[in-house]
């Protein structure tokens, strides 16, 4: 009863699986696929290393050295890029993680102001019992930090390529110097199958 | 007399291929509610239609962007802006994305039925996609995702050519598509960028010279309000050939007729839209320009080896009526079993059919210059076409405001403006 089965055995278990595989396949969740879209991984990546280079650089110490602590307000990512949508949610996101980790390390450097839209934005929710503070005009941030994301999309039948730079900027408004730039670059490719 | 064995197995196969049957059946039915959702768009309830069609958003399931099409559809035919948005966004993701069919579903499309594939439209829906998600973010006056919108829409609208391989092929979908050109000069004009709104406005006169009134930036940029209207019904998709294996769509542009010209009327007075007398797509057309797939290939393959299977099983059946005893049991057999193959690979050769159905035949964009202040706007086709009217519809001091018209016979209003936006999905108000 449980010797070696036939060939003729095989093919019906073979046969067997192969069916009820394809019949299960169809009613499953159905999964997004590769996309050359901007991630979490690209996020932490991002922010982790921007947040250290803005820290360290040698042009922002100087300017805490003149001046502790650097009123900041942060804007959301600008998009430039080529046929890449950035929704809200990862707009602030790629700014927000970057304001996130300097005040948890270097939390006496920098003063955080929301910027004009959140505020307002904020306040057009009407929130109980939370007082939003004074209003963004009457902060006067001395620095604000931006980034700006642009890409190069290449598309064809076979694959889309996109090679991105996530730039990021601490200005003076003061001034309107620069004082920190860098930027992070990636590359994400994904090759189209059958049926895509 | 067959062994034991053998006929376990045999009833094992034949219990497994029913259930594949059966499950391709199961799964491919569209539920009762979307299907009263299709009909409620349709016939212009659209606050209606969104609350059915958004029941299915959330579900992973192989439908999954055709679902957020027709529910970002009604909601944008509703006001509800963001909510559009967000279904659109949902759908842009995945079609942006490759392998999207594992492959279990990608042996299962081709064995059992094409409509086990998650769909990601045809090239044209996909690019009908990228400019609704472009109109939601021009609505709410965010030109720089509205720009990569539009700008996507133009590579998904040749997604499925090399531009290399044939550049007048390349052009011409360009030609035929000329949407998201127009809007994308709108758009960088908005972000301050003059030389790159000029590039597209060039590119547009190049590529359709009865748009040249249209595509004058001089009268884009002085416009403070534009007009997107949207007109009829797009492209059906249905089998064709003996056993359905081939798709098409219908009715051709031909067939239907042309767009009949638009009317315009700001405050009773007729405003002239000279410039914009030309549909900016006509969906019917760009559904024609449909290429041919490796899909469209296994399914005409196994349509024939179908019919050659049956074939087959007649002669061997017919053969075996000549002989007497085991050997015409066989031979029947035989026959019966290669006839029994041969239907269910025809029965499996049949195309998806699945399409974007609340599409809308033709888009018009009209850009008008308006004192600001509240205005009376109405939209008219000639009898017995569609018209709408709005009123206090705002006209902005500076920058442009957009306004989403869709056509309908029974959307005739008049509608006051702002939409109800208290209990989305948001709906048009019509006065009494």
């Amino acid at each position: 009863m449980f010797g070696v089965p036939s060939s003729d055995g095989l093919r019906t278990t073979a046969l067997t699986t192969l069916l009820l595989t394809a019949s299960l396949a169809g009613c499953e969740n159905a999964h997004r696929g590769a996309s050359t879209a901007l991630d979490s991984t690209d996020l932490l990546q991002a922010t982790d290393s921007m947040a250290m280079k803005l820290a360290a650089d040698p042009a922002v110490r100087a300017a805490l050295a003149e001046h502790r602590p650097l009123i900041v307000v942060c804007q959301p990512v600008e998009n430039e890029m080529t046929a890449e949508v950035l929704p809200a949610g990862p707009s602030h996101a790629f700014v927000a993680r970057v304001r996130t980790l300097l005040s948890t390390h270097v939390p006496t450097d920098f003063i955080w102001v929301m910027n004009r839209d959140s505020y307002y934005a904020l306040r057009g929710q009407e929130l109980d019992r939370s007082t939003l503070g004074p209003a963004p005009e009457a902060m006067n941030p001395t620095h604000a930090l931006t980034a700006t994301f642009q890409t190069l999309t290449h598309a064809t039948k076979e694959r889309r390529g996109v090679y991105y730079l996530c730039r990021y900027q601490l200005l003076d408004l003061r001034t309107r110097q620069v004082i920190w730039t860098d930027a992070y670059e990636t590359k994400k490719s994904v090759m189209r199958g059958f049926l895509d | 007399m067959l062994p034991l064995q053998s006929q376990i197995r045999r009833r094992i196969l034949a219990a497994c291929a029913l259930a594949t049957v059966s499950c391709a059946v199961g799964c491919t039915s569209e539920p009762k509610h979307v299907q009263t959702g299709i009909r409620q768009y349709l016939s212009g309830q659209y606050p209606a239609a969104a609350a059915n069609l958004s029941r299915e958003i959330e579900d992973p399931n192989r439908n999954y962007v055709l679902s957020n099409l027709r529910a970002g559809s009604a909601r944008l035919a509703s006001y509800d802006i963001d909510g559009a948005q967000q279904c659109f966004l949902a759908a842009y993701e995945v079609t942006n994305a490759a392998l999207t069919n594992d492959p279990a579903r990608r042996l299962s499309s081709v064995v059992i039925d094409e409509q086990i594939r998650v769909w990601k439209g045809e090239y044209y829906e996909r690019a009908m996609l990228n400019y609704y998600l472009g109109l939601t973010y021009y609505l709410k006056h965010d030109y720089n995702n509205a720009r990569a919108a539009f700008e996507n829409a133009l590579v998904k609208v040749n997604e499925n050519q090399d531009e290399k391989e044939d550049v007048k092929l390349f052009e011409q979908a360009y030609a035929n598509f000329p949407l998201p050109i127009l809007l994308l000069g709108r758009c960088y004009q908005q972000l301050g960028r003059e030389d790159q709104a000029r590039v597209q406005f060039d590119r547009l006169r190049l590529l359709r010279q009865d748009l040249a009134a249209l595509a004058d930036e001089g009268l884009q940029r002085a416009s403070n309000v534009v007009l997107i209207v949207e007109y009829g019904r797009g492209p059906r998709k249905v089998r064709a050939g003996d056993d359905g294996e081939s798709v098409a769509f219908g009715p051709t542009p031909q067939e239907a007729g042309s767009v009949p010209p638009l009317r315009v009327l700001v405050d009773g007075q007729l405003v002239d839209v000279g410039a914009a007398p030309s549909p900016l797509v006509d969906t019917l057309g760009l559904a024609q320009d449909r290429r041919w797939q490796t899909i469209d290939t296994v399914r005409k393959v196994k349509s024939v080896a179908g019919t050659g299977l049956l074939i087959g099983g007649a002669v061997v059946a017919a053969h075996g009526l000549g002989d007497t005893g085991g050997q015409q049991r066989t031979q029947l057999a035989v026959g019966a079993g290669l006839a029994v193959a041969g239907l269910l690979l025809k029965a499996s050769s049949q195309a998806d059919i699945r399409h974007w159905e609340l599409l809308p035949r033709s888009v018009m964009v009209v850009p008008l210059r308006l004192s600001p202040g509240p205005h009376r706007i109405d939209v008219q086709f000639p009898n017995p076409g569609p018209q709408q009217t709005w009123l206090n519809i705002p006209a902005p001091q500076s920058g442009d405001a957009a306004y989403y018209f869709r056509m309908n016979q029974n959307t005739p209003g008049p509608y006051s403006w702002p939409p109800n936006a208290s209990s989305p999905p948001t709906s048009p108000t019509p006065l009494q």
